[in-house]
C-alpha cells in the first residue's frame, strides 16, 4: 500500500507530458509483451503444419516415383530419384520399404552432409508403421504406401495390391531449418514493430510538447496573475480547451484587477471619509485606550496622532473611562439588522491646554477585532451652539440692515411674500400685515418699465439671479428708484423654495448720477470748444482724451503716446530740446512753463500740469497757445528799446551842447549855432513824443476812437493842403484838378488829414532842392469795394528799392545823414490809420527822380447819410 | 605826439558835439565817418589811437562789428582804444560791447566833460 501511495505521489509530481508519455510507453510495452509470444507460437504451429504438408507431399511424390521404378526394377533410377528428393531442404532421410518390411533402399544425410544410398539387402523386416505421420522433436516421419502397379513388368507380374498394401516409403523430415528461418523472419518483424512503436512514441512526445506548452504558459501566467492583475496573455498554439482556458484566465485577470481597483477605491473612499470627516472618529480597545484616530481628532484635540494613540480615552473625554463605555453600550440602542448596539452620549471634552467644550459622542462596538473594541464618533457641539447664535444674529442683521428685504415663497403662485424686514417698511411705507401673503406686484407704479418687469418675471421663472433698477411706487404713491437684487434659495434637491429680494432706494444716487452726466456733458462741450488744449492721462499714464484744440496745436497724437513717453514726443517737436522741461520737473516746481514748438508749426505754448484731481490719479496737461502774445511782447519790447534809443539821441545833443555852453565860453556866433542845434533837436524830440503818443493811442484803442463816417474828401484835402502850405519858403501843393465836392469817403476826417499832412511833409522834406509836389485824386474800385486813390508825388531824391522795402518800418529813416529831420514814425502812422479805415497806403519811387505815395480810401455809398466832418 | 581820434556816428549833431568837446584836448587830430563801413576803412588808413564808435548805425556794419574788426586786426587791435557810444543801455547791450572787445562803454546822453576825462585817461595810458 505504502509503495502504491509513493508511486502515485511520484506520478503526481511528474509533468502532464511525462505522465502521458509514460502511459503511452507502458501500454505499448504491455501490448507488445502480450502479442509477441502468442505470435511466436502461432508462427511455429504454422511452420509445423506447413512442414507436415510438405513432408506428406514429398513422401507421396517419392512413393509414386518408387512405385513406378520398383515396378520396373530399375533400382539405379530409383536411387537417383530418391537422392534428388532427398536433396530437397529439410529431408533428412528417405527409405523405401518393400512389403514385408524389408527396406529396399535408403538415402540419408550423413552428418558430414553427404547423401548416401544404403542398399540393405539383408536387413531385417521393419515393423509396419501405425500411422503415416509422426513427429519426434523437430523431426517428422511421413509414410506413404507404394502404389499397386497394374501392368506387367518384364514378364513378371507384380502383385501391386500387395505391394501397395504392404510396401511403403518412409520419409524423415526435419523442420528445424524452417523453424530457424521462420524465427528469423519473426524476429525481423518484431524488431520492425518495436522500431515503429518507438517512432510513434517520439512523435507522440513531440505532439504532446506542442499541446502542453501553452498549458505551461498559461500555468506560468496564472502564477503571475496575483502579482500583476489585469495583465492578459495570448496563445499561439494549443487546443480549443486551452484557448478557452486562456480566455477564462484573461477574463479572470481583468476581473481581478477590476475587483482590486474597486476594493482599493472603496478603501480610499473610506480613508477619505475618515480623513475629511468633520467629526473625530476614534478607535478604542477593550481597556479604554485609543488605538486609531483621524485628522479631525487631531484638530479637535489639538494634538498629533502620535500623542493621542495609546492614551486612555478618558484623558480627552474625562467621563468616558472603560466601565462607562461598557455601561453605555449595554444601555445603547439595538440595531436589529446588524444585531449591534449604538450608544449616544452628550458629554464634555478637553482641548489641548485644558479648555472644555461640549461634544456629542456616538459609540459603536466591534466584535472580533482585537485592536479596536469601540468606535467613537465625537462631534464638536460648540459650533452648532454657535450656529444657533449666528442664526439669531443673522435674523438681527436682516432686521437692522438699511436694505429692504422681502422673501417670497416660490412654491406657490403667485409667489406670496412670507417675510419683510423693517427697512422694507421704511422704504415703501407698507407694514407687514399689509403685504404678507401678497405678491410683490403692488410695488409696480405707473413709471415702472414694462420690459424690466418682463425680464424680472422671466428670471423668476427660470430660477436665475438678477440685479435691476426699477421705478417703483411707495404706499403713498410717490415714486422711487429701486435697485433690486433677486436670488433664489434652493432645497437639497435643487428645487427653488424661496426668492430673496434685496431692495435699495437709489433715487438720490441716480439723481446725483444724472447730474454728474449732465455736468460731464457740459464739461465735454467746454473741453471740445475750448481754444486751449487739454490732454488727460489716467493713473496708469495712458492717454484718456485730448481735445480738438490740443490736436490743432500739436497735430495728431501718436498712438504710443503715454505720460511716460510724452516728453520723448514733445522733444521731437522742439528744435532746441534744452529749453524743454520734462513733465516730472514741471510737476516738482508746480509752475507754468513755456514750450517753443518747431513742428507741426512754429508755436509757443504755455503748459500747466495738474495731477491727481479728485484723487483718481489722473494727470491733466493744459496748453495755451501764446504764440501771438509772445510775438506781441517781443515786438513791444523791441519797440520800446528802439523808441528809447531814438529819444536819447536828441537828448544827447541837447544835454551835451548845453553842458558845454554852461562850462565853456564860446563866441556869440558859435553860441547861436549851438542854440539852433539844441532847438532843432528839441523840436525833433517833441515830434517824436507826439507821434509816439499818436501811434500808441491808435494801437491801444485799435481804432475804437475813430469816427469813420461818410465825409467829403474835398474838405479833408483842403484842410491838409492849407495846413502845410507856406508860400514864403516855397511850400506849395499843386492840386492837379479840384476834388469833386460831392465825393464822400468813409473816413475819420482828423486822422486822414494827419495822414495827408505826413505824406505831404515827407514830399517836401525829401525834395531838398525843390521840385513840384502834386496831389491828385482818382476813382478806383478794389475788390467790389468802391474807392478813391489819393496820389501825392514829388520830384525829390527818391528811394532805392531797399529803402522802399523798409519805408513803413517804425523808426526807419531813409536819410541817414541827419540832414533831413524826422522821427521815422510818420509813414508807419499813415499805414496804421489806412489799415483801420480798411484802406491802404503804397509807395513807388525812382532814386533821383522822386516818389509817389498813394492812399486808398473806401467811398461812401449813396444810402449813407452825409454828415459834416467832426 | 599828436593823438589821432576817429569819430564814427550817423548823427551829424552828435559828431558835432564830440568834436566840440575834443577841441579842448591838446594836440589831437580828429577824424569823422558817418557810417560803419566808412569808419572801418578810415580806421585802417589812419590807424587812430582812439575810436569813438556809435553802436546803432545804418549801413553795412554796426558799431559792435566795427569794434570787433578793429580789435581783431593785427596792427590796430593792440594799439587802438575803442569807446562805444550808444543809446541802448540794457545789460545785454553792455555785455555785447564787452564781447566785441571795447575798452569803454558810454550811454547817451553822456556828459561831454566826463567823455573828455575818459578820452584823456585813455590817451594818457597809451602814450
Amino acid at each position: 500500500m505504502d509503495l502504491l501511495h509513493r508511486a502515485r505521489q511520484w506520478l503526481a509530481m511528474l509533468s502532464l507530458r511525462s505522465q502521458l508519455l509514460l502511459i503511452a510507453a507502458g501500454s505499448t510495452l504491455a501490448g507488445l509483451l502480450i502479442v509477441m509470444p502468442s505470435s511466436l507460437t502461432l508462427h511455429r504451429q504454422e511452420t509445423e503444419a506447413e512442414s507436415r504438408m510438405w513432408a506428406s507431399a514429398l513422401v507421396r511424390l517419392a512413393a509414386r516415383a518408387s512405385s513406378t521404378l520398383l515396378e520396373e526394377q530399375d533400382l539405379a533410377s530409383l536411387d537417383g530419384t530418391l537422392q534428388e528428393i532427398a536433396s530437397l531442404p529439410g529431408v533428412r532421410s528417405l527409405q523405401v520399404v518393400a512389403p514385408g518390411g524389408r527396406p529396399v533402399l535408403r538415402v540419408e544425410h550423413r552428418p558430414d552432409g553427404n547423401l548416401v544410398t544404403v542398399r540393405n539387402r539383408h536387413a531385417d523386416a521393419l515393423p509396419t508403421p501405425k500411422s503415416f505421420e509422426r513427429i519426434e522433436a523437430d523431426r517428422m516421419h511421413a509414410v506413404a504406401s507404394l502404389l499397386a502397379a497394374t501392368r506387367e513388368a518384364g514378364g513378371q507380374q507384380i502383385d501391386l495390391a500387395q505391394l501397395g498394401r504392404d510396401g511403403w516409403v518412409e520419409l524423415e523430415f526435419s523442420h528445424a531449418e524452417h523453424m530457424v528461418s521462420a524465427r528469423r523472419n519473426w524476429t525481423a518483424a518484431a524488431l520492425a514493430t518495436v522500431l515503429l512503436v518507438a517512432v510513434a512514441l517520439g512523435l507522440f512526445a513531440l505532439f504532446l510538447r506542442r499541446t502542453v506548452q501553452p498549458l505551461q504558459a498559461l500555468s506560468r501566467f496564472a502564477g503571475t496573475l496575483a502579482r500583476n492583475p489585469g495583465q492578459t496573455t495570448t496563445l499561439r498554439w494549443g487546443s480549443r480547451e486551452v484557448r478557452d482556458l486562456g480566455l477564462a484566465l484573461n477574463w479572470s485577470s481583468q476581473e481581478l484587477a477590476r475587483r482590486i481597483g474597486e476594493t482599493q477605491q472603496k478603501l480610499n473612499r473610506l480613508h477619505a471619509i475618515l480623513d475629511t470627516a468633520v467629526d473625530a472618529i476614534i478607535g478604542v480597545d477593550g481597556s479604554g485606550r485609543i488605538t486609531s484616530t483621524n485628522p479631525a481628532t487631531e484638530r479637535m484635540f489639538g494634538r498629533p496622532a502620535e500623542a493621542l494613540i495609546g492614551q486612555p480615552l478618558s484623558h480627552f473625554l474625562p467621563d468616558m473611562d472603560g466601565p462607562f463605555l461598557a455601561q453605555t453600550m449595554e444601555g445603547g440602542m439595538l440595531i436589529h439588522s446588524t444585531q449591534s448596539r449604538i450608544g449616544h452620549v452628550e458629554t464634555r471634552a478637553l482641548r489641548h491646554g485644558g479648555t472644555e467644550f461640549p461634544v456629542e459622542v456616538l459609540l459603536g462596538e466591534i466584535q472580533g477585532d482585537p485592536s479596536i473594541r469601540f468606535t467613537c464618533i465625537v462631534r464638536d457641539q460648540s459650533d452648532s451652539r454657535l450656529a444657533e447664535e449666528y442664526l439669531t444674529l443673522y435674523g438681527r442683521a436682516v432686521d437692522c440692515t438699511l436694505n429692504g428685504i422681502m422673501i417670497s415663497d416660490a412654491r406657490r403662485y403667485p409667489q406670496p411674500l412670507v417675510h419683510i424686514n423693517p427697512a422694507f417698511t421704511r422704504i415703501t411705507g407698507y407694514a407687514p400685515h399689509e403685504v404678507l401673503g401678497r405678491d410683490a406686484g403692488f410695488l409696480n407704479g405707473p413709471q415702472t418699465d414694462a420690459d424690466d418687469l418682463a425680464l424680472l418675471a422671466r428670471t423668476l421663472r427660470e430660477g436665475g439671479e438678477l440685479t435691476i433698477t426699477l421705478r417703483c411706487s411707495r404706499k403713498d404713491g410717490s415714486q422711487f428708484h429701486n435697485k433690486l437684487s433677486v436670488s433664489p434659495v434652493r432645497d437639497s434637491e435643487g428645487a427653488i423654495t424661496h426668492y430673496i429680494h434685496v431692495m435699495e432706494d437709489v433715487s438720490s444716487q441716480i439723481e446725483v448720477k444724472q447730474r454728474l452726466i449732465e455736468r460731464t456733458a457740459r464739461l465735454n462741450a467746454t473741453f471740445d470748444l475750448s481754444p486751449d488744449g487739454f490732454a488727460v492721462f489716467d493713473a496708469g499714464g495712458d492717454l484718456i482724451s485730448s481735445n480738438p484744440a490740443f490736436r490743432a496745436m500739436v497735430g495728431e497724437v501718436p498712438a504710443w503716446c503715454s505720460l511716460s513717453r510724452f516728453d520723448t514726443w514733445f522733444r521731437e517737436l522742439c528744435d532746441d530740446i534744452t529749453l524743454y522741461r520734462p513733465i516730472a520737473a514741471a510737476l516738482r516746481d508746480r509752475q507754468k512753463d513755456t514750450i517753443a514748438l518747431a513742428r507741426p508749426a512754429r508755436k509757443v505754448l504755455e503748459r500747466e500740469i495738474r495731477r491727481n484731481l479728485g484723487g483718481s490719479g489722473e494727470t491733466i496737461l493744459y496748453f495755451r497757445d501764446v504764440t501771438h502774445q509772445v510775438e506781441v511782447d517781443r515786438m513791444k519790447s523791441e519797440f520800446l528799446a528802439t523808441a528809447a534809443h531814438e529819444l536819447r539821441t536828441p537828448l544827447a545833443s541837447i544835454l551835451g551842447f548845453t553842458e558845454l555852453m554852461i562850462h565853456r565860453k564860446y563866441p556869440d556866433e558859435k553860441r547861436l549855432d549851438l542854440l539852433q542845434t539844441v532847438h532843432r533837436q528839441g523840436s525833433l524830440l517833441q515830434d517824436l513824443i507826439q507821434e509816439l503818443l499818436d501811434l500808441s493811442r491808435i494801437e491801444a484803442r485799435q481804432g475804437k476812437d475813430f469816427r469813420i463816417v461818410p465825409t467829403s474828401l474835398a474838405d479833408i484835402v483842403d484842410h491838409a493842403v492849407k495846413g502845410i502850405t507856406n508860400a514864403e519858403v516855397g511850400r506849395v501843393v499843386h492840386l492837379e484838378e479840384p476834388v469833386p465836392a460831392d465825393l464822400l469817403v468813409m473816413a475819420d476826417a482828423t486822422k486822414i488829414e494827419q495822414s495827408l499832412t505826413n505824406l505831404l511833409s515827407n514830399a517836401f522834406k525829401y525834395s531838398p532842392h525843390g521840385g513840384r509836389v502834386a496831389l491828385r485824386v482818382t476813382r478806383a474800385d478794389h475788390e467790389d469795394t468802391p474807392g478813391v486813390l489819393i496820389h501825392i508825388s514829388d520830384q525829390g531824391i527818391g528811394m532805392t528799392p531797399a529803402q522802399l522795402a523798409r519805408a513803413f518800418e517804425r523808426f526807419y529813416r531813409a536819410d541817414s545823414s541827419g540832414n533831413i529831420p524826422g522821427t521815422g514814425l510818420g509813414l508807419n502812422l499813415v499805414k496804421e490809420i489806412a489799415d483801420i479805415h480798411g484802406g491802404a497806403v503804397s509807395l513807388t519811387s525812382v532814386p533821383g527822380q522822386g516818389t509817389t505815395a498813394t492812399l486808398r480810401l473806401r467811398t461812401a455809398t449813396v444810402a449813407q447819410p452825409l454828415t459834416q466832418p467832426a | 605826439m599828436t593823438a589821432r581820434i576817429l569819430i564814427v556816428d550817423d548823427q551829424p549833431d552828435i559828431r558835432k558835439l564830440i568834436r566840440l568837446t575834443l577841441q579842448h584836448l591838446d594836440d589831437a587830430e580828429v577824424h569823422e565817418a558817418d557810417n560803419g563801413g566808412d569808419g572801418w576803412r578810415l580806421a585802417q588808413d589812419i590807424k587812430p589811437d582812439l575810436m569813438l564808435l556809435d553802436v546803432m548805425m545804418p549801413g553795412e556794419l554796426d558799431g559792435y562789428q566795427v569794434c570787433a574788426k578793429v580789435k581783431q586786426h593785427p596792427d590796430l587791435g593792440p594799439h587802438t582804444k575803442v569807446i562805444l557810444l550808444t543809446a541802448r543801455a540794457q545789460q545785454e547791450d553792455l555785455e555785447q560791447g564787452r564781447r566785441a572787445g571795447s575798452d569803454a562803454y558810454l550811454t547817451k546822453a553822456f556828459s561831454p566833460l566826463k567823455l573828455l576825462d575818459l578820452v584823456d585817461s585813455m590817451l594818457g595810458r597809451t602814450v
